[in-house]
């Protein structure tokens, strides 16, 4: 592992000491994430442009401006065919639900295709396979779609995963407007091969309709989207015999008593509805020096799950507001300036059922369940914020340095009403990054450095069980979590691609690196008994190390 | 039908053969003409080497040469449609107004979504018949030929399979062994048989008594359900044609129609194809070669696969390689042309070691070798005489080799009682004592040799005006040998499945004889033309078929089996035009070598069972029993069909209704049966015997008169299924806006399995610490019936200057419901006793069985009301899509995801607890390249 990001990182620096291009816009816009620390890479990154775009990308109205209107073009290519290879590793403190070892492959494709008289019809294929190793009290992917209502087994172990991604629009104009249709579906199979094995099989399901129209030179843009995820969830043991407690659970360590009981194997399915909207506007660009581009966003998903016996034991709903505000100085000389402010402020609620058993057929001794209640008590909260400024100078044409800095603002809390428990992490990341872009005839260079500090704001940790006189999971489910954001830390994250153009087509690599070091609170210690202790991966009660490492190398095809 | 209307039946047909030279006395040469022409790719003007040309109307179809050239000799006068098809070209389909000697140029597109006619459903022929072609099959994306089955009206979507055997299904609802077994999957006229396999050993045999039977050779094997279809690979096939209704007569030993594969043929670029979804990867390569203009074309394609179906599961991978080469070859002078056709195909698995976790904790180990070689020599003479039109010979034959290899850890609970090791007489033996656990070696061989010849004659008399008549005659051997040693426990002693005292001593399967049938058939069409918009159309078709080398106890060797079967449909205008379709037919399908000749059943009863912990004292005398499980009256499975449809065609619209009727009360089955039995017992020692430090002895008990009924299962022509239903197909005119045309299509099913034979049940009761001593026979009539009505609505959205197509297909059933029916008779009408008597149930015994009699009152069957309930499950629906998008020419990329969107809602399962269905997306991936054009 250690010799394999050594290598990366020697690639890396051989490709950074010469020198960078926009192309990778294309390759960043349309990168997904498959590991908790690609995430992480793609929240820390200061990449102003990428932001924005996937933002404006997301209506789908906006590829037929993009095609109509040249200012908004961002190099030179339109398709891509890519593959890449990514690895990431975790030590000390983790997530236990997420696991602390990530390796993933992806085979990409994308292209788009206009017809003057028409529109543009553009497409997304990937087909990527990875493994997330050492999950440990959860048996679902994509927990944190889900969190608190998963299920786990408390054995836990590697998930292998297959994923499948297909996703085409078409944007037209009518008239004035410019409008669009897209839809995406995502399918992933996971599966765990030591027992209890699991077998998820996770899908997503969207639709998309934008809309734009332009006011003298004033943008505006507004997009919805509508979707729908699925995971079905399976846990078995192939040993004849061997059986176990599935935890069924609710957040603070809490689990169904009676749904949680002993079985040979376990099976549910959970259901997401999401809506989201977003209405963005930029003023006119051409032979304006100040422009100004605001967009806000709105988001609402309904998440519940359903046992095998049709029981719904519970359902969350999550609001989520994503404001951005970027205004971008272009003086007319060698240099600009931006400046991003930017928020994501998620909310969510957890309501829980009630279900009485009762005896339907009495002469077949045949019972069935019914609804008698729901109640409120979980919530969430969970908000990031950043602050940038950027600089931009071109020395020579052609060359392009920029100098960057900001910071960061996170808060996650969680609250169950009734009892009291709480627990809220928050922290400040001021950052900086140095960029330089080196666009020649035949070739393109980029390349950017970026450094970070993580510092603790304030943290709270207020879980006490009521019911002492069974174990529970606050351990496990509650204060892992906390313990792995009461941590202060270093970041670093260098990003370099290099583009040899041919006539038509160019074929370019792309390489990007983080490392994060620091350690765990020392007073984020767990002091109670361990409530189900197991072999299940997961962090220590003391304070630890807070490293890691992620590496991702791409070979790309564009034209 | 009764014998004596078959031979009327036959007779008729005599009638028509020897009327023939009456009828070409007016056999009046004005009314046909010649048809030539040439066959081009619209590409580049090179011949279409080798593509099908026919007249379907008229059942008229010829090859063309390696340089495209095609010629009928007697076409009738009139408006005739003219298709084309070829390898790697679009079909095509030409109007022609035959009035004197014509000549053609037909040219071809090479197959592109680009063009507006790519053809991605499935298209019925004149004869009711069911064609996916290439394109269609390439946009199926199959895996398996099951893949394809979605496209029949009546199917629903099932995630496919591969990692165990799946019965194929035909106008039912669910499957049933004998449907499976009776569906004749052909490829390029040459039947796929297994029926040369044979395994006979107590717990893999089907319905063998032992409960601790080896599920996973059962489930994957399939013994005696037909074809598995994951061997057959769909890459090498160029189109598929599946008949459902009334076969020709050219056809036989089936029972539940066709799957006629056409493998491909000729000159095409290299194609690569490589498809990933959740549970297979695939990969094939093929191309085709002009050779010379001499010697022909040859085509070669090789795929593998492999497939998992639960992921987790070590043991469920299957990986299959496939080869194929197939030659052919036109030889032509003034007077004949011969078409020359060889195939060779090779199939084996891979990945023969078939372990996971438990296995390896075990140390148990699983291997599975197959391989088929398949050869394939047709030849095919155009004489366009006056008797003869054109003669094809036929000759198939393959090898099979196919070894299933276990080494598997047996726990025995306590230790069993064993007869003395390949004791072959009845009687009293001494019996050995199992260990508590042990492993077991052993491995079934199968290597069944199969032939297959046929000899086919066409003649075709255009008789006086609109009036054609064509026969259809040959005559058919087939041959399956199994050259295998069967199933082989290397050390008898230490039995696979022991667990119930059930044995066999399995012969070799090359001591078993061959099974050998021979058949001759004939077919007479008669078409009527009035005019070009009145078509009326009869076949009458008939079989003889007969088995030979049978020992002469059994039924079967003295029989002539017959097979009427008869068609007829009358076509009607111009605009609007209407077929009303009828058919009548008797399919049969004859039984397996495993059927013919299952293995002794030797049974063990301890008589003496005196076990120690000191193992120098133990004791057993078992007494064994021999049920010879043959049944010399076995026959053939006889399946009566009736069926009805209208045609509609009018601008586009296109409407087919089926209603269908089938029933067969003579499939195979295991039957279990009970024998009575009494032997002696010793199991009460003498008062004042002691025999705890010494061998017992019989004489140190107290003998005992001991009886039970003891069961074993013998196969019978017991299954019944009745099969009912309505099948329809709209296609709706496309929608030039949307560029969208709509198919829909579905059936209502009605399907009931049970049994022709009367139940017996034996209570499972001791009355006084004794085995009951009764079995009752019951005449309830029991079976399971289900319903389904179903929709399937394909939404084909084709943008040819995009090169794109979409598909969104949803399935709604509307009716799903399962119930269980018998006769409600609570009575048996006879009992048997311990002495194997017979004795009706008359009103005494009535009274007895309602009474508190401690052994009548058993006899009573009793269901509660809900196990009658009619399970029905509410509207369900399923959403598909598929897409593929073309570059180029040179790529094809496709995406599918299945159950994208489903709605199952809560029901109540037998009106009781709420339940629902859950369904999981299923999706993949596939490129598809095409080099150099």
């Amino acid at each position: 592992m250690r010799r394999s990001i050594t290598y990366m990182i020697l690639a890396g620096w051989l490709t950074t000491i010469h020198l960078q291009a926009q192309t990778s816009l294309l390759g960043d816009r349309l990168r997904d994430t498959f590991s908790p620390s690609e995430k992480r890479y793609d929240t820390q990154s200061m990449d102003m442009e990428t932001r924005k775009l996937r933002q404006t990308y997301a209506n789908p109205a906006f590829y037929d401006i993009a095609r109509s209107d040249s200012s908004f073009q961002t190099g030179r290519y339109r398709s891509m065919i890519s593959a890449s290879y990514s690895n990431g590793r975790v030590e000390g403190d983790f997530l236990p639900y997420e696991g602390n070892a990530f390796t993933d492959f992806r085979l990409t494709g994308f292209g788009q295709y206009s017809i003057p008289s028409a529109g543009t019809l553009f497409g997304k294929v990937q087909y990527a396979r990875g493994r997330h190793k050492n999950i440990g009290w959860n048996a679902m992917r994509h927990p944190e779609l889900y969190l608190p209502y998963i299920a786990t087994d408390s054995i836990g172990g590697d998930f292998h995963f297959e994923d499948y991604h297909v996703e085409g629009g078409y944007a037209f104009s009518l008239g004035n407007w410019h409008l669009g249709a897209t839809g995406f579906f995502r399918g992933e199979q996971a599966y765990r091969k030591t027992d209890p094995r699991a077998l998820n099989n996770t899908t997503w399901l969207n639709v998309g309709i934008g809309a734009a129209r332009s006011f003298g030179g004033h943008l505006l843009m507004l997009n919805g989207s509508f979707g729908r995820n699925k995971q079905h969830m399976s846990l078995r043991f192939w040993r004849p015999g061997e059986q176990q407690r599935f935890f069924i659970c609710y957040g603070f360590g809490l689990y169904d008593h009676r749904a949680s009981s002993i079985r040979f194997g376990y099976s549910r399915m959970y259901y997401i509805k999401e809506g989201s909207a977003r209405l963005t506007y930029q003023s006119p660009s051409r032979q304006h020096p100040f422009v100004v581009y605001a967009s806000i966003g709105y988001e609402y998903d309904r998440m519940k799950a359903e046992e095998s016996n049709v029981q719904d034991l519970y359902f969350s709903r999550t609001n989520t507001f994503s404001p951005t505000l970027r205004l971008d100085w272009q003086p007319g000389g060698a240099w600009d300036v931006s400046f991003l402010l930017e928020s994501r402020l998620d909310r969510r609620k957890g309501y829980e059922n009630i279900f009485e058993e009762y005896l339907i057929d009495e002469a077949n001794n045949i019972y069935d369940f019914r609804l008698i209640d729901t109640q409120q008590k979980y919530l969430y909260s969970y908000s990031e914020s950043m602050a940038q400024l950027r600089l931009r100078y071109r020395p020579l044409p052609g060359q392009t340095l920029s100098l960057q800095t900001g910071a960061s603002y996170f808060l996650r809390k969680e609250e169950y009403r009734g009892t009291d428990y709480r627990v809220k992490n928050s922290a400040i990341l001021p950052q900086a990054r140095i960029g330089y872009l080196l666009e020649k005839k035949r070739s393109e260079w980029e390349w950017n450095v970026q450094y970070g500090k993580r510092i603790g704001t304030g943290n709270t940790y207020q879980v006490v069980m009521q019911n002492q006189s069974i174990p529970h999971l606050d351990f496990q489910h509650t204060f892992a979590p906390y313990a792995y954001y009461d941590c202060d830390y270093s970041s670093l994250l260098i990003a370099a691609t290099y583009v040899c153009r041919f006539k038509r087509f160019g074929i370019g690599v792309n390489l990007k690196l983080m490392y994060t070091s620091g350690e765990r609170d020392k007073e984020a210690v767990y002091a109670g008994q361990v409530g189900f202790a197991s072999s299940a991966p997961m962090i220590a009660s003391s304070p630890a190390r807070h490293d890691e490492w992620w590496g991702s190398s791409s070979l790309f095809f564009v034209f | 039908m009764p014998h004596n209307t078959s031979i009327i039946f036959f007779s008729i047909c005599l009638f028509f053969l020897l009327s023939v030279p009456c009828l070409s006395a007016t056999n009046d040469t004005k009314s046909t003409y010649q048809v030539k022409g040439t066959v081009l790719s619209a590409s580049d003007g090179e011949p279409a080497s080798f593509a099908m040309v026919s007249i379907g109307e008229f059942d008229l179809k010829t090859i063309c040469d390696i340089d495209g050239h095609f010629l009928f000799a007697k076409v009738p006068a009139g408006m005739r449609q003219i298709q084309v098809s070829c390898l790697g070209y679009s079909p095509k389909e030409q109007s022609v107004n035959v009035e004197k000697d014509t000549e053609l140029i037909i040219k071809l597109s090479v197959t592109s979504v680009a063009l507006p006619e790519f053809e991605v459903m499935a298209k019925r022929t004149k004869h009711d018949k069911i064609v996916v072609n290439e394109a269609a099959l390439e946009y199926i994306q199959p895996t398996s030929l099951a893949d394809v089955l979605l496209l029949l009206p009546g199917n629903v979507y099932k995630e496919n399979d591969m990692s165990s055997f799946g019965q194929i299904s035909s106008r039912q609802v669910g499957s049933d062994a004998n449907t499976s077994l009776g569906i004749a999957v052909m490829t390029d006229g040459a039947p796929i048989v297994n029926d040369g396999m044979r395994t006979q050993l107590v717990g893999i045999t089907d319905n063998s008594t032992s409960y601790s039977g080896d599920s996973e050779i059962r489930s994957r094997t399939g013994m005696n359900q037909g074809v598995d279809m994951r061997y057959i690979s769909t890459d090498h096939i160029q189109s598929v044609e599946f008949t459902r209704g009334i076969s020709s007569a050219r056809y036989g030993n089936l029972s539940s129609g066709m799957i006629q594969v056409n493998s491909k043929y000729g000159v095409t670029p290299l194609r690569v194809r490589v498809k990933a979804d959740l549970k297979n990867k695939l990969a094939y390569v093929g191309k085709g070669f002009r050779l010379s203009e001499k010697a022909g074309t040859l085509h070669v394609g090789s795929d593998f696969l492999h497939s998992i179906d639960d992921i987790r599961e070590e043991m469920d991978k299957f990986s299959r390689i496939t080869a194929q080469v197939y030659y052919n070859n036109q030889i032509k002078t003034a007077d004949y042309q011969l078409h020359l056709d060889a195939k060779l195909n090779q199939t084996i698995t891979v990945n023969k070691m078939k372990k996971d976790e438990m296995t390896y904790q075990y140390d148990e180990s699983y291997k599975a070798d197959y391989s088929r070689t398949n050869l394939l020599l047709k030849s095919s003479l155009t004489l366009n005489r006056t008797w003869i039109d054109e003669i094809e010979f036929m000759l198939s034959s393959d090898l099979v080799f196919d070894k299933i290899s276990r080494h598997k850890f047996v726990i025995t609970s306590g230790g069993g009682a064993l007869n003395m090791p390949l004791a072959k007489e009845e009687g009293e033996h001494e019996g050995m004592f199992l260990p508590s656990m042990y492993y077991s070696d052993f491995y079934i061989d199968n290597i069944p040799v199969n032939l297959f010849t046929q000899l086919h004659t066409a003649s075709r008399f255009q008789l006086s005006g609109p009036l054609s008549l064509h026969f259809q005659y040959g005559l058919e051997y087939r041959r399956s040998k199994n050259r295998g040693d069967g199933a082989v426990i290397k050390d008898e002693t230490h039995p696979p499945f022991p667990q119930d005292n059930s044995y066999m001593r399995p012969r070799p399967n090359w001591q078993i004889p061959a099974l050998s049938i021979g058949a001759a058939y004939l077919q007479a069409d008669l078409l009527y033309g009035i005019d070009d918009y009145n078509l009326f159309k009869i076949s009458l078709g008939g079989r003889a078929t007969h088995m030979f080398n049978l020992p002469d106890n059994y039924a079967l060797s003295k029989l002539v089996l017959t097979e009427p079967r008869v068609n007829a449909s009358y076509t009607f205008g111009q605009g609007l035009k209407n077929t009303f379709r009828i058919g009548y037919g008797v399919e049969n399908k004859l039984p397996t070598l495993d059927y013919l000749y299952p293995e002794k059943l030797y049974k063990d009863f301890y008589m003496l069972n005196a076990f120690t912990n000191k193992e120098e004292y133990r004791r057993l005398i078992t007494y064994t029993n021999i049920f010879d499980m043959a049944n010399t009256d076995i026959r053939e499975n006889k399946n009566r069909k009736i069926e009805a449809g209208w045609d509609l065609e009018y601008k586009g619209l296109d409407i087919s209704v089926t209603a269908f009727y089938e029933k067969t009360k003579s499939g195979f089955e295991y039957f279990t049966v009970y024998n009575p039995l009494t032997y002696t017992l010793y199991s009460t020692v003498k008062p004042g015997a002691d025999i705890s430090n010494r061998i017992p002895q019989k004489e140190d008990y107290l003998p005992e008169q001991y009886s039970l009924f003891t069961s074993s299962s013998r196969v019978m022509n017991s299954s019944k299924v009745i099969k009912k239903g309505v099948e329809y197909r709209i296609i709706f005119p496309r929608i030039a806006p949307l560029y969208t045309t709509i198919e829909l299509n579905g059936a209502f099913y009605k399907t009931n399995y049970g049994s022709s034979l009367p139940e017996y049940y034996y209570p499972d009761k001791r009355v006084a610490n004794k085995p009951y001593p009764y079995v009752g026979i019951y005449d309830t009539d029991p079976q399971n019936e289900y319903r389904r009505l179903n929709t399937n609505i394909w939404f084909n959205t084709h943008i040819p200057k995009c090169k794109l197509i979409f598909t969104n297909f949803i399935q709604l059933v509307w009716i799903a419901s399962e119930q269980y029916k018998d006769s409600r008779t609570k009575y048996p009408y006879a009992y048997i006793d311990f002495s194997g008597t017979a004795h009706p149930v008359g009103t005494s015994e009535i009274e007895k069985i309602n009474s508190d009699d401690i052994i009548f009152r058993q006899l009573k069957k009793t269901i509660l009301p809900i196990g009658y309930a009619r399970n029905s499950k509410p509207v369900s629906l399923l959403w598909n899509i598929k897409a593929t998008k073309e570059f180029n020419k040179y790529a094809k990329l496709s995406f599918f995801v299945n159950g994208i969107l489903d709605i199952h809602p809560k029901y109540l399962s037998g009106g009781k607890t709420t339940e629902r269905d859950w369904t999981d997306p299923y999706f993949g991936v596939e490129l598809f390249l095409n080099f150099s054009l």
